[in-house]
């Protein structure tokens, strides 16, 4: 096995390529756990995402209407999920298993409904690159982290300013509010379901540009059944490792894009493991960060519990 | 005209129904500015539902509120909070994981989050007030007596000239206690009406101007607390006397073998206690003794090891029973009823026999035997009077004293021979105390071995055959219950030896 600096370049542009949809996802479940919601639903929300942005690409030609159709699609599974658990207050675990079952028949039926003809190809360079000048020219580093999809940069991005909103802002105050002192929120007069809603929708947007990410940067717009083939739950185990902490967040799902990067490139670089191995590796490292961290982590305590205001 | 003379809130001809129970009944109340107003009550007669109309948690059916004279309707805490209304609820309403400024922050109100900038301007603001507090500390990582002055703060930087506090030394040691209404002093020396829901009726008399009684929904009296006595009080409270002063005492000829023994029993401490320092201790057959002191000297862990949760370092623990894993056998009844003592959502039944549903005569082959659980239980309510619609009702519906009768009863009921009872009065009315101490009482005089861990200095002294005191993981002392006095006690509680009070009684 030899790596030289064209073969690392190569897969460290494919690990970042690949931690898109995740750290858009995962970012997105941050935001609803802050809030108090365990979004089960992350799953479903990416692939209806995904399915809204290949579609819309398709049958429109634009790559830019179909990430605007992706985040449309992901704020309206929000919305429907939100509804249930946040305003009718049903379980979260239970609720969000059954949209994830819904949003895969769901996607499958209209593919072959909407998408069984042959279509055009479109080019996505558009949405899925952008060379940020001089760095992007660096040796190794330069084709892996600056040159990539503008989404990927505005996840970053959001990374940052997530960090900083929960840091400094009274918006973040009360989103925290939320996850982690209901009923003291409730007391100061704030609505925790508004605020809980609220957040679903952020998350749904957030997630909903990961399965367009997904769709259209990293497949080119085409749109295969289960697309996003469990990384929407992937993102639920990073917003845990990452200890719901933005930046924290980003560069896990940069690490669990390496692991997934090495099931595409592990052969080329040598690697003599068995693909279908390689194929389980990011899933294994999220379990084994599930039961490393499970014990230690102190998430918002009123994670995945509804509020309800008691008599007194 | 003095200053407290002037009335800021008139409670006007207050009803209050739900469904056919009318849980207050034309109850009308003025608060002034600038006193300390008490009020008293068993649980259930309204004293609650008449804070939470006033707080706008709940609206009532007839008459209304007057805040300087001008109607005033307070649908949600919000419009309370508006008109200058502040509440301290017995369960703090504290987001834990944020620092003590963020807290704040999240409950002010907009016209006041310019004043809570940086931790400086909240530091400032909690000495206005006569509190030291940082800022930047957890609230959740901080001790309750502190917690609950940031909750008295939260009530403040919204600016409110009335003050209402819901049992607030029930979690609170007497000295907190005592620090407590130094803080409360302050404020109604600014002008502040501070309005103290209580049980403890030592505190009302000491410390409140006003006092008003309410019971069973109607406004007894209120009067002016220099003119009133504990006895009259608790005659208003319950409406008949109950001797609450006098001593229970036991029967000597009763005390028999020894059934309980400690040596050089040990555990380390940790920052919120003392933990244990070779500490001896027998109890015997038919005797009450109190371990009396100031919580977090060592009472919590004296309890684990009695109770098999932990086991001490060095030491040894020696009961005439002990099981399989060498531990003491001994009957319990915790200190926190709500989640030591019983499980809230299952029924009354099963909590009254949780001990025992693994025996052959409430289970076979794994399967519980409901009709005889049922049986048991109804005879078990109806000997040690808990009072329930159904035993088939989860525990949580169920009054606070009722509560407590479950666990005794669940405790006393197995033929015991030891019995640990930990704060077996706390947040429970006159009448409910008086029936919980004399059930502890009688069940010594018939040959139990009772080890009674308090606070409540009063409870020890009436109990008590013997009484020790712990501080800082050791007993400072020890008494005759017949002979204890309330200063004597005291001393060793805040660490003062035999030898120190004699030197310092000498010079």
């Amino acid at each position: 096995m030899e790596i030289d600096a064209v073969t690392l370049g190569l897969f460290l542009a494919s690990a970042v390529r690949l931690s898109g949809p995740l750290i858009l996802a995962s970012l997105g479940e941050l935001i609803s756990e802050r809030a108090g919601v365990f979004n089960i639903g992350l799953e479903g929300i990416m692939l209806i995402g995904a399915f809204a942005g290949a579609a819309t690409m398709v049958l429109t030609g634009s790559p830019m209407l179909g990430v605007a159709a992706g985040v449309g699609g992901g704020v309206a599974s929000a919305a429907i999920l939100a509804t249930a658990v946040v305003i009718m207050r049903a379980d979260q675990v239970v609720t969000g298993i059954g949209f994830n079952l819904l949003a895969l028949g769901t996607t499958s039926l209209l593919r072959q409904l909407l998408l069984a003809g042959p279509t055009e190809s479109v080019s996505v360079r558009a949405v899925s690159v952008y060379k940020i000048p001089v760095l992007s020219t660096w040796p190794i580093v330069g084709r892996g982290l600056f040159s990539q999809s503008p989404l990927l940069y505005g996840g970053v991005v959001a990374g940052l300013l997530l960090w900083l909103m929960f840091r400094y802002t009274r918006l973040g105050l009360l989103v925290r509010a939320a996850g982690e002192g209901a009923t003291a929120a409730d007391a100061a007069g704030l609505s925790v379901t508004a605020i809980r809603f609220g957040a679903m929708l952020a998350t749904g947007a957030m997630t909903g540009l990961g399965g367009a990410y997904l769709a259209i940067v990293a497949s080119g717009g085409v749109f295969v059944d289960d697309i996003t083939a469990g990384r929407g739950y992937l993102s639920i185990a990073i917003a845990i490792f990452g200890r719901w902490n933005p930046i924290w967040v980003v560069l896990t799902s940069i690490l669990f894009g390496c692991a997934d990067a090495l099931q595409y490139q592990g052969q080329s670089i040598g690697l003599n493991i068995s693909p279908a191995l390689l194929l389980m590796f990011p899933f294994v490292l999220a379990l084994v960060a599930w039961v490393a961290i499970g014990r230690s982590a102190t998430g918002p305590s009123d994670l995945g519990r509804p509020f309800i205001r008691s008599a007194r | 005209m003095d200053m407290r003379d002037t009335p800021i809130v008139a409670i006007d001809h207050v009803t209050k129904r739900f469904k056919a129970h009318v849980a207050l009944d034309r109850v009308s109340l003025s608060l002034r500015k600038g006193e300390l107003h008490a009020i008293v009550g068993e649980n259930g007669a309204g004293k609650s539902t008449l804070m939470n109309i006033l707080f706008g948690l709940q609206q009532p059916d007839e008459g209304g509120i007057l805040i300087d004279g001008r109607q005033v309707i307070h649908r949600s805490p919000s419009d309370a909070i508006a008109n200058g209304i502040g509440m301290v609820h017995q369960h703090f309403k504290l987001v834990p994981s944020f620092t003590v400024k963020e807290n704040l922050c999240l409950a002010a109100r907009p016209a006041v989050r310019a004043k809570l900038r940086t931790d400086r301007d909240v530091a400032a603001i909690a000495e206005r007030y006569g509190m030291t507090l940082d800022p930047s500390a957890l609230t959740g990582r901080l001790p309750l007596a502190i917690q609950q002055r940031v909750e008295i703060l939260k009530a403040l930087v919204n600016e409110a000239v009335v003050l209402i506090l819901d049992e607030p030394t029930t979690i609170l040691n007497p000295r907190e206690a005592e620090s407590l209404y130094g803080v409360l002093g302050h404020l109604t020396r600014e002008g502040h009406a501070v309005v103290a829901v209580t049980h403890h009726l030592d505190e009302v008399l000491r410390y409140s101007d006003r006092v008003s009684v309410i019971r069973h929904g109607t406004l007894v009296g209120t009067a002016l607390t220099k003119e009133m006595n504990r006895d009259a009080l608790v005659q208003q409270i319950v409406g008949r006397s109950v001797a609450v002063d006098s001593r229970l005492p036991g029967r000597v000829d009763a005390v028999g073998e020894e059934e309980l023994r400690l040596e050089g029993v040990s555990v380390p401490g940790t920052a919120f206690s003392s933990g244990l320092h070779a500490v001896d201790l027998t109890v015997r057959a038919g005797e009450v003794v109190g371990i009396a002191g100031v919580e977090g000297n060592g009472q919590r862990e004296l309890f684990d090891i009695l109770a098999g949760l932990r086991a001490p370092v060095t030491g040894r623990v020696w009961t005439r029973a002990m099981d399989a894993r060498q531990r003491p056998i001994v009957n319990l009844v915790p200190e926190d009823r709500h989640t030591e003592g019983l499980i809230l959502d299952l029924p009354v039944s099963i909590n009254l026999l949780l001990d025992q549903l693994d025996g052959a005569a409430y289970s076979r082959f794994g399967v519980l035997r409901h009709g005889a659980i049922a049986m048991r239980a109804r005879d078990l309510a109806k000997t040690y009077d808990v009072r329930t619609a159904d035993i088939a009702l989860p525990a949580r519906s169920l009054s606070g004293g009722n509560q407590q009768k479950i666990v005794i009863a669940r405790a006393l009921s197995g033929a015991p021979r030891v019995l640990i009872v930990y704060q077996p009065t706390r947040g429970l009315d006159v009448a409910a105390s008086e029936e919980v101490l004399a059930r502890l009482r009688g069940a010594a005089d018939d040959g139990l071995a009772v080890l009674l861990i308090s606070s409540n200095l009063q409870e020890i002294m009436r109990m008590s055959d013997r009484i020790k005191v712990l501080y800082e993981g050791e007993f400072a002392g020890e008494i005759a219950g017949v002979d204890a006095t309330a200063d004597r006690l005291g001393q060793w509680m805040v660490g003062g030896r035999d030898a120190d009070i004699a030197s310092r009684m000498a010079s």
